[in-house]
């Protein structure tokens, strides 16, 4: 077959170009550690990179929603904790107590009885480390318990988002009006907040906690109380401790919800990101090995070319 | 004339020298671009009749031509014509595919970050920073679609400069083509031989038209040809040209599209008539690449800016009020309108990226949507009637305030994802809470926003909007790599045609110094046959002395 010079000497060429310019390729992939320098490079591939990011990214996201909502159910699991100590206190305390005993014995008792209804109506407007009431609803700029504790006939009032209409979550649940609900998991909803009527009862006459305390304060300071009223109030505040319980209950159970999503989170996070780095990772290894490769190939042929370039019948004609 | 063994030694002088005059042209151009080897055609003269037989008369030079193969020729051109469009193709293809694809300039990142902070903002609806970081996420995501569409557009106004470009160097090369075909026709008509040289300089040039645009050719008789591209359309005959231009597209006023001038008639040219070449290239990306892209793009934004409004106007903001628009409106109310006009997305695929106007008359409704050609179409009833018009074309409208008479609103989906941006400006507009909310702590709402992440709103209600998006990417990866495969294929068949083309054309400079010796010897062997008969002569002389 007739070669033409022009093609004898440029067919060594394409070879060195080609080698170069997958070199640099190699080269790049190595700096950067990147399989995928444009999606053109693997369409599938790519595809599924993007698909993956994106389960990534909306997975990380419910992942920080998760960390929030255990947060938020964990402290108010502290003050519901710190609440039930509270009445359990004041409810020892009551039940030990006669009206037969000394008046100045139950005075001071009185003393210690406001201290724990002070301390029931602060931490009933407890507020969270941005400065929100927590058991105001979505009223969370105002105290939403008030009484003076002064020994007045003043009823508590409660002053959140009030509890009817309920409101209902994005997939369905309903709960009192002023519930707050956060997204674990896709289309998956926990309610991050409660109210505490069914443990205060506010404004409800004879069962107003904070009121009935208030009272027994007083009579106590008397000392006018009757074993009636301490039996009565006895009983209060176990209802009071049982409802509270009730709640502390729910607050323990989407926490334990929560904690559950967050494993499967974490888990399923992990394999995506493990698939992710798979797609998009290039292997070091490989790629050096290849890159070796090439560099031979790249040097035979510059020595193939350097050896035909030198071939010339011209040399031989004297 | 030459007769004689003298005479018959002088021919073969001749031969051989006009043999090594045709070597040296052809070692002195083996480095010429479109060359071909010339050779000499060598004949007997015409031999004279003695009563014994005829006697040759030496030899004749009756040609120099030039080696070629029509067909390879032609093999080389059909698949450089397909190359140049693929490269070009590939190219700019990649630019787009890197575009959309890459995390710095795509939408994909932006679109997370967005729900992210809306997913934050829920989590803290009472946070002011919460509230910051979503106002500035939201700025963010229209930023990153506004420079998308700025990118593409760039695309467009760029195939539109390099299609003047391509046309105007077309037209010069034709104009060369057809002077060249005049020098040819005349000096061959003269001379009666071809002219070699100046065949390649046409083809040279006829190849470098090519890879601007496909041409097909026809070979004159008095060795001209003429060049026709697209289905037929004459750009050189004879030593006539006719003009390329550009004019206006009639469905995108913003793109040109490529004309030729013939007989008087200008003939706008389309992707499917021109298919090779750079200029197909163009074509093509801008038709299979940039334009569904580009739809794409305000498609999705569409998307966003509507579900997105329409989710936030449900709601109420840090101080109770009713929430606003978040993004851009595509509607835009007349002054003085009483009526509240709101758009619903309905299938995003039927969108038609055109804008309307919605005019109310006291009965009736006419909804105009301006069609890209420049005319209009429009539908003319009670609201039920407007909105069955406008459901097959991706949206419904609603009053949440009847309209009254004279009221009127422009609807524009059109370059949405030019204008798309931000309306919210302070953190006490976005609208947390939900719309019974008493308080700034109700994150209702802002669950609705974070749940259009995952809401399979668009390709008619069956991908979430970041699959949307990475079905452009990955359809625009595809096409990229297609066109990488296709560069690849082409410039192999083209490298084997051209040397398949170049065994046949090219000049071999070994082939060439065995030429040389050739000629050298046979010159050398006519000098001695000089000698000869100078001493044949020598002798008869001698013996007459």
């Amino acid at each position: 077959m007739r070669i033409d010079s022009m093609t004898y000497f440029n067919s060594g060429l394409v070879g060195m170009q080609d080698n170069q310019a997958a070199i640099a390729r190699l080269n790049q992939q190595i700096a950067t550690g990147q399989k995928l320098l444009a999606p053109k490079d693997d369409p599938l591939a790519t595809e599924k990179v993007l698909g993956l990011s994106n389960r990534v990214a909306v997975r990380t996201q419910f992942s920080s929603n998760q960390d929030r909502a255990s947060l938020a159910l964990k402290y108010e699991n502290t003050v519901l904790t710190e609440m039930d100590k509270t009445l359990t206190s004041a409810r020892s305390l009551i039940a030990g107590l006669s009206p037969s005993h000394d008046a100045s014995l139950l005075n001071v008792h009185a003393q210690q009885l406001e201290g724990y209804a002070r301390n029931l109506l602060s931490l009933a407007n407890t507020r969270d480390p941005s400065g929100n009431y927590i058991f105001g609803g979505f009223d969370t700029v105002n105290a939403p318990y008030t009484n003076p504790l002064d020994g007045s006939a003043t009823s508590t009032t409660y002053g959140g988002t009030p509890l009817t209409p309920t409101v209902t979550a994005p997939d369905g649940q309903t709960a009192p009006g002023g519930s707050r609900w956060m997204e674990i998991d896709v289309g998956r909803y926990i309610q991050t907040n409660d109210n505490l009527d069914s443990v205060f009862q506010s404004g409800v006459a004879n069962n107003d906690l904070l009121q009935e305390l208030d009272d027994a304060v007083a009579k106590l300071a008397g000392p006018t109380i009757t074993q009636a009223e301490i039996d009565g109030l006895v009983t209060l505040i176990d209802t009071a401790i049982g409802n509270l319980e009730r709640v502390n209950h729910r607050v323990s159970a989407a926490y334990g919800e929560v904690a559950d999503v967050q494993d499967t989170t974490n888990t399923l996070l992990l394999q995506e990101r493990n698939a992710l780095g798979d797609l998009q990772q290039v292997d070091q290894a490989a790629a050096i090995v290849e890159l070796q490769n090439r560099q031979t190939t790249l040097q035979a042929a510059m020595q193939a070319y350097a050896k035909t370039a030198s071939l010339s019948l011209f040399n031989y004609l004297g | 004339m030459p007769s004689g063994i003298l005479g018959i030694a002088v021919t073969g002088l001749n031969a051989a020298q006009a043999g090594i005059r045709t070597t040296e042209h052809n070692i002195s151009n083996a480095n010429t671009a479109g060359y071909r080897r010339q050779e000499v055609g060598f004949g007997p003269s015409q031999a004279q009749y003695s009563g014994t037989g005829y006697f040759g008369n030496g030899v004749e030079v009756t040609t120099v031509r030039n080696q070629f193969s029509q067909f390879l020729d032609q093999e080389v051109l059909l698949n450089q014509s397909q190359l140049s469009r693929h490269e070009t193709f590939s190219a700019q293809a990649s630019q787009i595919d890197k575009l959309l694809g890459d995390a710095g300039s795509g939408m994909s990142t932006a679109m997370d970050a967005f729900f992210g902070a809306v997913n934050e903002l829920a989590n803290d609806p009472t946070s002011n920073a919460a509230r910051q970081v979503l106002l500035s996420a939201g700025n963010n995501l229209a930023g990153r679609i506004n420079t998308l569409d700025s990118k593409l557009r760039d695309y467009r106004t760029s195939s539109n400069s390099q299609i003047t470009t391509l046309t105007d160097s077309v037209n010069t090369l034709a104009r060369q083509i057809a002077q060249l075909n005049g020098n040819i026709s005349r000096s061959e008509a003269v001379n009666g031989q071809p002219a070699n040289d100046l065949r390649d300089q046409r083809d040279v040039l006829i190849a470098n038209l090519n890879k601007l645009v496909n041409v097909s050719q026809l070979q004159q008789p008095d060795g001209s040809t003429n060049i026709y591209i697209g289905s037929g359309q004459a750009l050189v005959v004879g030593t006539q040209t006719n003009a390329m231009g550009s004019v206006q597209d009639p469905n995108d006023s913003g793109l040109l599209l490529p004309t030729v001038d013939v007989g008087g008639a200008t003939m706008t040219m389309s992707a499917s008539m021109i298919t090779g070449g750079e200029l197909g290239g163009i074509l093509a990306v801008r038709e299979q690449v940039l334009a569904p892209a580009f739809e794409d793009l305000n498609r999705i934004a569409v998307s966003i800016g509507l579900e997105v409004n329409r989710v936030h106007r449900a709601g109420l903001d840090y101080n109770l009020n009713a929430g606003g628009a978040f993004f851009t409106d595509p509607i835009a109310a007349a002054a003085g309108n009483t009526g509240v006009l709101r758009m619903t997305l309905g299938n995003d695929l039927q969108l038609t990226g055109d804008n309307y106007s919605l005019a109310y008359d006291g009965t009736d409704y006419t909804l105009t949507r301006n069609l890209p050609d420049g005319t209009t179409s429009t539908t003319v009833g009670n609201l039920a009637a407007v909105n069955a018009v406008a459901s097959s074309q991706g949206f419904t409208l609603s009053l949440p305030t009847a309209a009254v008479a004279g009221d009127s609103w422009s609807i524009n989906l059109k370059d949405y994802s030019r204008s798309m941006s931000m309306v919210l400006t302070a953190t006490s507009q976005v609208a947390a809470a939900g719309s019974t909310a008493d308080g700034p702590g109700d994150n209702s709402n802002a669950l609705n926003l974070a749940a259009l992440q995952t809401s399979t709103m668009l390709n008619n209600g069956t991908v979430t909007l970041a699959s949307a998006y990475n079905q452009t990417v990955s359809r625009t990866a595809t096409l990229a790599s297609e066109a990488d495969l296709n560069r690849s294929a082409f410039a192999a068949l083209t490298t084997e045609a051209e040397t398949a083309q170049k065994a046949v054309s090219g000049v071999s400079l070994d082939e060439e110094a065995a030429n040389l010796i050739r000629f050298q010897q046979a010159y050398q062997a006519s000098a001695k046959a000089i000698q000869v008969a100078t001493s044949l002569f020598d002798t008869l002389i001698g013996a007459l002395r």
